[in-house]
């Protein structure tokens, strides 16, 4: 029994081309699954799943930026709360927490990194693709499929849920002290 | 980052992005055109997809899944039944194993002579393997693999070496270690996973196994209270969402022979995902050109049910997986307040119907220089404290030196030590001398023994223990109770160095004195404190008995050893609500 269809049939040209574009734009929209999810292999799935599916599409649509991006919002959305993401198998030790660039900034990243987690799912995204991606009000309702204006409501919101979060206060602080 | 900036939220933003891991665009591309996820090692598998990871020559052969089939959501794919999911065999070593699919709810994994056959409700998929001595590699096509890229290809096989010995298992308090060829393992609990900044929630529990083999997972964070077992063959950790399997195997064993555990086990594996409770396991080795194979297996959520064995003193009732939960202790007294004092941490105790537990009382951090802690007893709590090394082993460096009632002892990164017993509860103190900052003590106490509702008395057809020659009593010397009596102590001569066999055909508790100190526990210990104590538990009523070996050791005031062959008298002490159904006996050394 053939259980699945051959992968779409494309020619050299639409595969170069498609190549080029994930050199361009995987590492982008990874950037914005990293931020989305803070978890590396929950970022890799949403970038090939979008990645997939736009080649899948890809003879049929004129902006694949736009449409990669729908699918990773779309699967960021969507995605139900599994019971076994609270346990994450590792083959190493690692830190709870990556913090590259510096010792001097690493601790407002975590703490940023933490508040933008506490957001709910949709003021995340808004919130990623508006101040991350800086994408428009409108292109943020494309990529989500929302209105234009519950994009703005959910920015507010999530700004003010920045602006009291009692961490990002502490952070302040701190900067406020630094010489 | 100014809270009030959106700048200043852009460009905090723009910072985190630039923590992101590599992205490789070109595996990205590939594994898109060809329809799959790029290979990868198997610790998402073993998350995702409550999969069967088999390891194979020390190269990750895993189940990778799609959520559903893309086929699924179409009129035909609808029409064609397709359902499930959809299993892709994987390999850490990029192009080492052609891309299989296969759709269906679950795999099975099995290796028949030169073939990793997976098999699911949906189909089945064959990939060719050589088996070597004492290894097995999957057969590498011709490609990438066989020519440039074939360095790459072979991998180490540090599993099969792992094995090349045979492991042995080490009952301890509260954690299972594992020994062979030299190394250990050990699951530990290191507490709670740190919070990236002070007055912040901790993430969970971090479970570290100390000492793992490349491609084995070492490393579980969850966020829920968790048990470690071991059922006599295979270390066991239930985190409450899934239950992690670790052990070994020899040749011509697999997971569903006539364990009634294993059957339990693979019966709910899956369960609680949205899918039917079905076999979720991995058939391990069914060659015998390899001796023995580590493997890691998430068999499924946290099993409701079932029947359960008892053994090593480590219960599983038909309640449950009990086995040794570590679990926050209720309350903590401290005795001395100058001290600093171990807190409970973490959800409350989970009910337990029965079986013996370990309870988690505490991590601490153990600063450069060391410090001093009061550690709350339970009247009948041997606690167990257990050093543990960030990132693990340190080459088995000794970084701390604890002191407990008895003595100093050094300490290397993953050993243990014994704290004191206390019959009347109360607290101890642990001072540890550390040489280095960031090691941690977590502490354990194995807990009481509940016995929950007792069963009535013996099933049809149970015999005593002592009609049980089978058992491995010895024939002489052996001391029982009187049947109709009250439980009372019994004592026998023993030679130090020797070993006292329990046979419980039935639920009883029995405490083990020697010299008015209570004896080591398990078959193999070392370096023990003189003030280790020792309990058996039963709780079920079985035919044949329960048997377990106790060393004997005996110590004098001053801390030295008895030599060995010196008589030493034991006392075995029942509690009040055992069932006159087991026997004692002497045996020598070996």
């Amino acid at each position: 029994m053939m259980l699945h269809r051959p992968p779409p049939v494309a020619d050299a040209g639409a595969g170069a081309s498609f190549e080029a574009f994930v050199r361009a734009q995987g590492p982008l929209l990874h950037r914005t699954a990293w931020v989305l999810t803070r978890h590396e292999q929950d970022a890799q799935d949403l970038v090939q799943a979008a990645l997939t599916k736009t080649w899948g599409a890809w003879d049929r649509i004129d902006e694949p930026v736009a449409y990669a991006r729908r699918v990773v919002a779309h699967e960021f959305l969507t995605a139900r709360r599994r019971r076994w993401a609270g346990e994450v198998p590792a083959a190493q030790v690692k830190p709870v927490e990556r913090a590259v660039g510096g010792p001097e900034r690493w601790d407002e990243r975590l703490t940023l990194a933490a508040a933008v987690a506490r957001l709910p799912r949709v003021q995340r995204a808004v919130v990623v693709l508006r101040f991350l991606d800086d994408l428009s009000v409108r292109q943020t309702a494309q990529a989500l499929q929302i209105s234009e204006g519950t994009v703005k409501s959910h920015t507010s919101r999530a700004l003010a849920a920045l602006r009291v979060d009692p961490h990002l206060h502490a952070v302040e602080h701190d900067e406020e002290d630094r010489p | 980052m100014t809270r009030h900036s959106e700048s200043d939220l852009r460009a905090g933003l723009a910072r985190l992005a630039d923590d992101a891991p590599r992205f490789d665009a070109d595996a990205a591309a590939r594994a898109a055109v060809e329809g799959a996820r790029p290979p990868r090692r198997w610790a998402r598998p073993l998350a995702a997809a409550c999969a069967a990871v088999l390891l194979v020559g020390g190269v990750g052969v895993a189940a990778s899944v799609w959520p559903r089939p893309p086929e699924a959501s179409t009129p035909a794919g609808r029409e064609a039944g397709l359902t499930g999911r959809v299993w892709r065999l994987a390999s850490s070593v990029r192009g080492g194993i052609p891309p299989t699919r296969v759709q269906g709810p679950a795999p099975t994994f099995s290796i028949v002579g030169d073939t990793l056959r997976l098999e699911t409700g949906g189909g089945r998929r064959q990939v060719p393997v050589r088996v070597e001595a004492g290894r097995v590699r999957p057969e590498l096509p011709p490609g990438p693999c066989s020519t440039a890229a074939a360095a790459a290809c072979q991998s180490p096989d540090p599993v099969a070496d792992f094995f090349a010995a045979a492991p042995a298992f080490t009952l301890r308090d509260g954690w299972v270690e594992l020994s062979a060829a030299g190394r250990r393992l050990a699951f530990v609990d290191t507490g709670p996973v740190p919070p990236p900044k002070p007055a912040t929630s901790a993430a969970g529990h971090r479970w570290v196994l100390t000492g793992a083999p490349q491609g084995v997972p070492a490393v579980i964070e969850g966020t829920r209270p968790a048990s470690i077992a071991y059922d006599g063959a295979d270390l066991l950790l239930d985190t409450g969402l899934n239950l992690y399997r670790f052990g070994a195997r020899s040749s011509g064993e697999s997971l569903e022979a006539g364990e009634g555990t294993t059957r339990a086990l693979t019966q709910h594996g899956c369960g609680g995902r949205g899918l039917a409770p079905r076999e979720c396991r991995a058939v391990v080795d069914r060659d015998e050109a390899l001796q023995r194979m580590l493997f890691a297996n998430v068999v499924g959520q946290r099993l409701e049910g079932g029947r359960w064995t008892l053994q090593d003193g480590w219960v599983f009732t038909d309640a449950g997986p009990v086995g040794a939960v570590a679990m926050p202790s209720p309350s903590a007294p401290a005795i001395d307040p100058a001290l600093p004092v171990l807190l409970p941490t973490g959800a409350p105790p989970v009910a337990s119907p029965g079986g013996r537990r370990s309870r988690y009382v505490g991590t601490v951090d153990v600063p450069a220089g060391g410090g001093r802690w009061t550690v709350p007893l339970h009247p009948r709590g041997v606690v167990q404290a257990v050093l543990v090394c960030p990132g693990g082993r340190r080459g088995g460096q000794r970084v701390a030196q604890a002191s407990v009632a008895d003595g100093e002892r050094a300490l290397s990164c993953g050993a243990q030590v014994a704290l004191g017993f206390s019959a009347g509860g109360g607290a101890d103190t642990l001072a540890v001398r550390a040489r280095t900052a960031g090691a941690r003590l977590a502490v354990f106490q194995d807990l009481e023994f509940d016995p929950g509702p007792a069963p009535a008395g013996p099933p049809a057809g149970w015999k005593p223990p002592w009609a049980h020659p089978e058992a491995g009593l010895p024939e002489s010397g052996v001391a029982r109770p009187s049947p109709g009596s009250a439980p009372a102590p019994v004592r026998l001569t023993v030679p130090a160095g020797g070993r006292v066999a329990v046979a419980q055909g039935g639920p009883s508790t029995l405490a083990f004195v020697v010299g008015g100190r209570l004896l080591d526990a398990g078959p193999v210990m070392s370096s023990l404190a003189p003030s280790r104590g020792g309990v058996a538990d039963s709780t079920l009523w079985q035919s044949p008995p329960m048997v377990s070996g106790w060393n004997v050791r005996a110590f004098t005031p001053a801390g030295a050893e008895v030599p060995a062959g010196t008589p030493v008298e034991v006392t075995v002490v029942p509690s009040g609500d055992s069932a006159p159904a087991w026997a004692v006996g002497a045996a020598p050394a070996g």
